[in-house]
């Protein structure tokens, strides 16, 4: 008759809440560093959108002959939108159609090594008679 | 933790109530009612989405002449008693900015 050895386990509960512990650090880690990113494309379309909608309108000289968005104008607006925002980016003018590209780096609250340290975000805005026009990204 | 994720979950709310609050701020045509609208929209757009900011604060920067830039700062406490250690601060303020330009042609008052 054997001598049921209740020490068996002793020490094993130890490794398991370490493991456990770095699986809700990690957890924890990966879920703030991708919704930071995702707060950081999110701002970055933001100030896109902001920006072709600031250009993607004629001035009241141009509106006698349609709504022409004039490039050099458009470029102006979106581009001080975007300073005004603290951001940098390209605009592309299309006839009525103004596309803002904003290049963004993203500031971490750990390092995320694996994480994008930059994003982008692009919006489009079309000048149109009345307040109908498309914003996308 | 959930601390952690409450705030980037405040902060995404808090910058999208500033850029519904500068939309609305770069559509009225003096500061007053720029720094009125932006405050409405602002407090509607976070209790929209459920934020409870048990200290709210709006800002509007910039002038509301066609062609101009406006600024709009959205300021939110955020309660963190119930959710984090004792010795942690039980409330931090997240912020938020927008920028919107104010239409080169408007219409008239």
């Amino acid at each position: 008759m054997t001598v049921p050895d209740n020490n068996r386990d002793r020490g094993s509960v130890m490794p398991m809440t370490t493991v456990l512990i770095a699986f809700l650090m990690i957890s924890a880690w990966s879920l703030i560093s991708a919704s930071q990113q995702w707060g950081a494309r999110r701002d970055a379309y933001a100030a896109a959108a902001a920006a072709a909608r600031a250009a993607a309108q004629a001035d009241p000289a141009s509106l006698r002959f349609g709504a022409i968005v004039d490039e050099v104008m458009a470029t102006e607006r979106a581009e001080a939108v975007l300073a005004a925002a603290g951001y940098q980016g390209s605009v592309v003018v299309e006839g009525e159609s103004v596309t803002v590209i904003v290049n963004a780096a993203v500031e971490y609250a750990f390092p995320s090594p694996g994480f994008p340290s930059e994003v982008t975000g692009t919006a489009t805005a079309v000048a149109r008679r009345g307040v109908n026009g498309d914003e996308g990204g | 933790m959930i601390g952690g994720l409450r705030i980037t979950n405040t902060n995404g709310d808090v910058q999208a109530a500033a850029r519904a609050a500068a939309r609305a701020a770069s559509a009225e045509y003096s500061t007053d009612a720029a720094a009125s609208v932006a405050s409405r929209v602002a407090a509607g757009a976070l209790a929209d989405r459920g934020q409870a900011c048990s200290d709210l604060g709006v800002d509007v920067q910039g002038d509301l002449t066609a062609g101009s830039v406006v600024v709009v700062t959205v300021t939110c406490t955020v309660e963190l008693g119930d959710v984090v250690l004792a010795g942690f601060p039980g409330t931090t303020t997240v912020s938020g900015e927008a920028v919107e330009y104010v239409d080169v042609a408007r219409g008239g008052q």
